[in-house]
């Protein structure tokens, strides 16, 4: 190996750099000079043909080469990368991204799970119950007896009698799993339970025969009204934002004592008043109270030990006011159009 | 129920407009849901709660409309005295059962004149939207809206008319109805009765449904010169059984199914003279002929309530004079006792106050629920168990992996058709509903495939042609005479699986969902649940799926689910015009066991592998998984993976054969392999492949 070899790889590749046009074309040269199997490595593989003495002289003069190369490559590629507009590889960039195929969580089940986290951070642990229940624990347990106005807010399907003689039916609210965890287990009882529940409504824009609730209950020591007020602000202020406004009515359940419907101020509105809210300015938009001391006494807790709260809410109608849906039968239709959109 | 503002004046001096009005007695409890101007009245349209039948006349609004506004009511003119005249018909009231009526009142009122109603009782009613009929009428209207009593005046000579014009001996007979007896009443209907349904009745028969509505043939009218007057106690639960026998509600039996207040039973009675005296002077009165008051019925409850206990209820600091002085505006009169108590009476028109926790309410709302000050409850990690945490996350997972493969979540109807039900193979598991809101709602879904195969027929029919969703929810079946219920998961794929403009061209066909699609998603599911070492596919022959495009899916040997090509004929009775459909289904309840979250890191080589292809044709009736668990079964350590990467028939290739061509990953934990064992380890491979399955190299 001379220095007439270094200088003539030098001088061909300098030449063969200045006259590329492409960076195809100079990709192509970065192989075949600088590659492991390129020119400039097969020199160094000739390094041992020279004498020892001059090795290490030649490997330097090598090494300098390389490093020519390498700089002189990336100098032009450099200088292609801004000169070069118009290429053979350009694509209409403006053309449609290919997007992958998502699928989504129904509106309503990621609206549960949204409202469930707000609970879970607050404490409170997930219990679901079966859809298809007892009287006692859809009814009785929660001091609704079985003739007298108060049920009629509660109209139920009953399952067809078989052989066994317990009246089934289906859970006409979720109510019924207070009854199940407080008859298993001693407070303190911090839950919320999602779920599906049925009441015979003929199906048009805004009654369904099946539709979701949330309830949630809190039992222990010296749980108050203030509590459940506390709780349902920060839920509700979580769910629809810091600027809503929250009030709370006097109202009748049999399963509470006292009693209250919690409205919050219009979503769309801002409370000045529109259809939407009936010109009221208020949403109504849950239920609550403080368990009734029956309901205690059903489950067999001794009286006035503990006190607790309970609250229950539709998640269609939350879910029709946060997005502004106008058909409770979309949620059900289940048209990919819709569902898609959440 | 209508109210009207200027009516309310007659009991208590309202100083602020109607529309301020209505907001106090909706944060007190009494929701006004509309507050309109009519003439220079107001109407407030209140909903009144089931636990307020005190609230269901102008007298009770007007106690609330006291306590809200702080005012007082005004004192009403002394005890209503009864003039009755000495000629009278006796009346002979005769009680089949006490239960269902426990107070009954009636006289007879003679004399009258039958005509048009003074102006202010005509203003009264139709401010409140109630049509003027004749003034005996609009009394009893007046009267029932006035303090909540329903009356009822029955045309005296159209009773003695169906005796024959007996007058002597007039009895009153409150019985339950005979089966089939029948009455018309005074909406003209003819109305078949039965024994749930509680009558007035004379020696001939039904004469008014009680608490309910009154008959044709004994109707005031403008010819009637003399009534008998009914003023009654019914029980609650026979009136409500009775309407809802009859599919009818009145004014009436909406008050007496909420239960009327007994001293305003016998106080009606006189409230009418009173009234009737102004309109028609000539009338004269019989004595009221009563059934013996009930017992107990007048007595006030006393309740002694903690002071302490309410205000730790209501997360309140009130002092015991503060309580007392709020209850004092409800007419809830209560005086301390001991140091921590006050000792409440209940006034007789509020049986809805039994316990502490109602008196609590009272002073809450009253107080004003708004002005309780927000508190968070201290919960005790005591509180938290989180038993079925395995289920929710499992589903979590399931959502995020089939959301994640493209398909989306839907939620269909849990109640199907019958027709729906069929796919079962014993009918007797499906559940019926009794009382079914129509026929496409009258059984609970066995499965999941109805509402799924519904929806893609939506979806189809609305130009949709990619729908790929799943459900996860429960199916309900009877089994050993128990109702089952268990989750599961539905899926249905259908249409082209790339959304790729871009590479569809090069390729020139639609890429069509197939069956490896939905099964590779379940693989996913299964492989992020922990279980995928436990799942094998069989082999399924099933009446809804193609034959030979259906499979088992089991999970150690036992079956939990099933996947398949929808059969032609399903799909047409589902009006479905499409093919490649396929569907499945896993019973989640018995995954869920076996749901293993934990994740351990397992290390991987750092070295490099080595990979090598080998393509042969083999016998039809060798399966792939046969083939590759033979492989693994071989026990080369360094064989890191075998994937099927083609799989082809053609002329070329015998009839019963086919061709496969594997892809084999090769790797050391802890060194770089050498050339010559992994010629070594494909040479056993083909080794076997030759004698276990006698296929020919390509």
């Amino acid at each position: 190996m001379s220095n007439i070899d270094l200088n003539q790889v030098k001088l061909a590749a300098n030449t063969e750099i200045d006259n590329t046009s492409s960076l195809k074309e100079l990709g192509d040269l970065r192989i075949k000079y600088l590659a492991r199997k390129g020119i400039i490595a097969g020199l160094f593989d000739n390094i041992n043909k020279v004498e020892a003495t001059s090795r290490p002289e030649c490997g330097k003069q090598l090494n300098a080469l390389k490093q020519e190369v390498t700089e002189k490559i990336n100098q032009k590629a450099l200088q292609l990368e801004t000169t070069q507009t118009q290429d053979a590889g350009a694509i209409d960039i403006t053309a449609d991204g290919i997007l992958p195929i998502l699928g989504k969580e129904h509106v309503l089940h990621r609206l549960i799970e949204d409202a469930c986290e707000i609970f879970t951070n607050l404490g409170f642990e997930i219990v679901t119950g079966p859809e298809v229940e007892t009287e006692f624990n859809n009814f009785t347990g929660l001091n609704i007896p079985l003739e007298h106005p108060s049920r009629d807010t509660f109209d139920t399907f009953y399952i067809e009698a078989s052989k066994s003689n317990q009246k089934l039916l289906l859970r006409s609210h979720t109510s019924p799993v207070q009854i199940r965890v407080m008859k298993t287990r001693k407070p303190p009882l911090a839950v919320v339970v999602p779920g599906r529940v049925y009441r015979p409504d003929a199906v048009d824009a805004s009654h369904s025969f099946m539709f979701h609730q949330i309830e949630g209950f809190c039992v222990d020591k010296n749980i108050r009204f203030s509590d459940l007020k506390g709780v349902l602000n920060l839920f509700l202020k979580n769910l629809f934002g810091e600027d809503i406004k929250m009030r709370f009515r006097p109202h009748f359940f049999p399963f509470t004592e006292p009693s209250a419907e919690v409205d919050i101020s219009c979503i769309i509105c801002k409370g000045r008043g529109c259809s939407v809210c009936g010109r009221k300015g208020w949403l109504e938009i849950l239920g609550a109270g403080m368990i009734h001391p029956n309901v205690f006494k059903n489950v067999g807790y001794e009286a006035r030990r503990y006190t607790g709260f309970a609250f229950g809410m539709g998640v269609e109608r939350i879910a029709m006011l946060k997005y502004g849906i106008d058909d409770i039968r979309l949620f059900f239709e289940n048209d990919l159009r819709f569902l898609k959109q959440f | 129920m209508k109210i009207s503002y200027n009516w309310l004046q007659d009991y208590v001096r309202i100083k602020i407009p109607a529309e301020s009005l209505a907001e106090r007695l909706t944060m007190a409890g009494l929701e006004v849901k509309d507050c309109q101007k009519v003439g220079d009245d107001s109407v407030l349209d209140i909903e009144i709660t089931s636990n307020r039948p005190d609230c269901l006349s102008h007298i009770g609004i007007a106690r609330e409309a006291a306590a809200v506004t702080g005012s007082k009511l005004k004192a009403q003119s002394s005890k209503l005295k009864a003039q009755s005249s000495k000629n009278t018909v006796p009346i002979k009231i005769n009680i089949e059962d006490k239960n269902d009526c426990p107070l009954y009142t009636a006289r007879i009122i003679q004399g009258l004149k039958v005509g048009l109603s003074p102006d202010w009782l005509k203003r009264r009613l139709e401010a409140i939207g109630l049509r003027s009929v004749n003034n005996i009428v609009d009394i009893t209207n007046f009267v029932l809206l006035d303090n909540g009593q329903p009356t009822h005046a029955f045309d005296l000579d159209k009773i003695a008319a169906r005796q024959g014009g007996q007058k002597q001996e007039l009895e009153i007979i409150v019985r339950r109805a005979k089966q089939g007896e029948k009455i018309i009443t005074i909406d003209g209907i003819n109305r078949e009765l039965s024994s749930e349904v509680l009558v007035i009745a004379d020696k001939l028969g039904p004469i008014a449904i009680a608490g309910v509505i009154g008959g044709k043939d004994t109707e005031v009218d403008s010819s009637t010169k003399a009534v008998l007057l009914e003023s009654a106690y019914f029980s609650p639960k026979t009136v409500r059984r009775s309407r809802q026998k009859l599919g009818l509600v009145t004014e009436s039996s909406y008050r007496f199914e909420r239960s009327v207040h007994i001293p305003t039973v016998c106080s009606s009675q006189l409230r009418v003279e009173q009234l009737l005296t102004k309109i028609c002077p000539n009338a004269n009165y019989s004595k009221i002929f009563q059934t013996k008051s009930p017992n107990n019925k007048n007595s006030e409850l006393c309740l002694d309530v903690d002071i302490g206990y309410v205000n730790n209820l209501l997360g309140l600091n009130l002092k015991r004079n503060e309580v007392i002085s709020i209850l004092n505006k409800l007419q809830i009169h209560s005086k301390p006792k001991g140091t921590l108590k006050i000792n409440v009476t209940v006034p007789d028109f509020r049986p809805d106050l039994k316990i502490s926790e109602d008196i609590a309410e009272e002073i809450a709302r009253i107080y004003g629920y708004d002005n309780i000050k927000f508190s968070l409850p201290v919960i005790s990690s005591a509180a938290r168990v989180n038993a079925d945490s395995v289920c929710k996350d499992a589903a979590k997972i399931i959502k995020r992996i089939l959301c994640a493969s493209g398909f989306s979540e839907v939620i269909s109807y849990s109640l199907v058709s019958k027709d729906k039900t069929l796919i079962l193979e014993n009918k007797a598991q499906a559940i019926a509903i009794a009382n079914p809101l129509s026929k496409e709602q009258e059984f609970l879904r066995p499965d999941l495939i109805a509402g799924l195969l519904d929806i893609a027929k939506h979806n189809f029919n609305h130009g949709q042609e990619e729908v790929n969703i799943f459900e996860i929810s429960p199916q309900f079946r009877r089994e050993d005479n128990v109702v089952k219920e268990r989750l599961c998961l539905g899926l249905l794929a259908c249409g082209r699986r790339i959304n790729d403009w871009f590479r569809q061209a090069a390729v020139k066909q639609k890429i069509q969902v197939c069956f490896f699609d939905v099964k590779g998603a379940l693989e996913s599911t299964f492989d992020s649940l922990g279980i995928i070492d436990k799942i094998s596919f069989k082999r399924l022959d099933s009446n809804i799926f193609v034959p030979g495009q259906a499979a088992t899916v089991c999970m150690d040997d036992v079956a939990i689910g099933f996947l398949g090509a929808v059969k032609e004929s399903l799909l047409r009775d589902y009006g479905i015009r499409r093919n490649n459909i396929f569907l499945s289904m896993l019973d989640l309840e018995s995954i869920l066991p076996a749901v293993n979250l934990k994740k351990t890191y397992k290390k991987f080589s750092a070295f490099p592998g080595m990979s090598r292809d080998i393509s042969f044709v083999i016998a039809e009736n060798f399966t792939v998984k046969g083939i590759e668990n033979s492989i693994s079964q071989k026990g080369i350590a360094t064989l890191e993976k075998i994937s099927l990467f083609d799989e082809y028939k053609d002329a070329s290739i015998p009839k019963g054969f086919r061709s496969l061509s594997f892809s084999f990953d090769f790797r050391a934990k802890e060194r770089t392999l050498k050339e010559e064992e992994v010629t070594a380890a494909v040479g056993a491979i083909k080794n076997l492949l030759k004698e276990k399955f006698s296929v020919t190299f390509r």
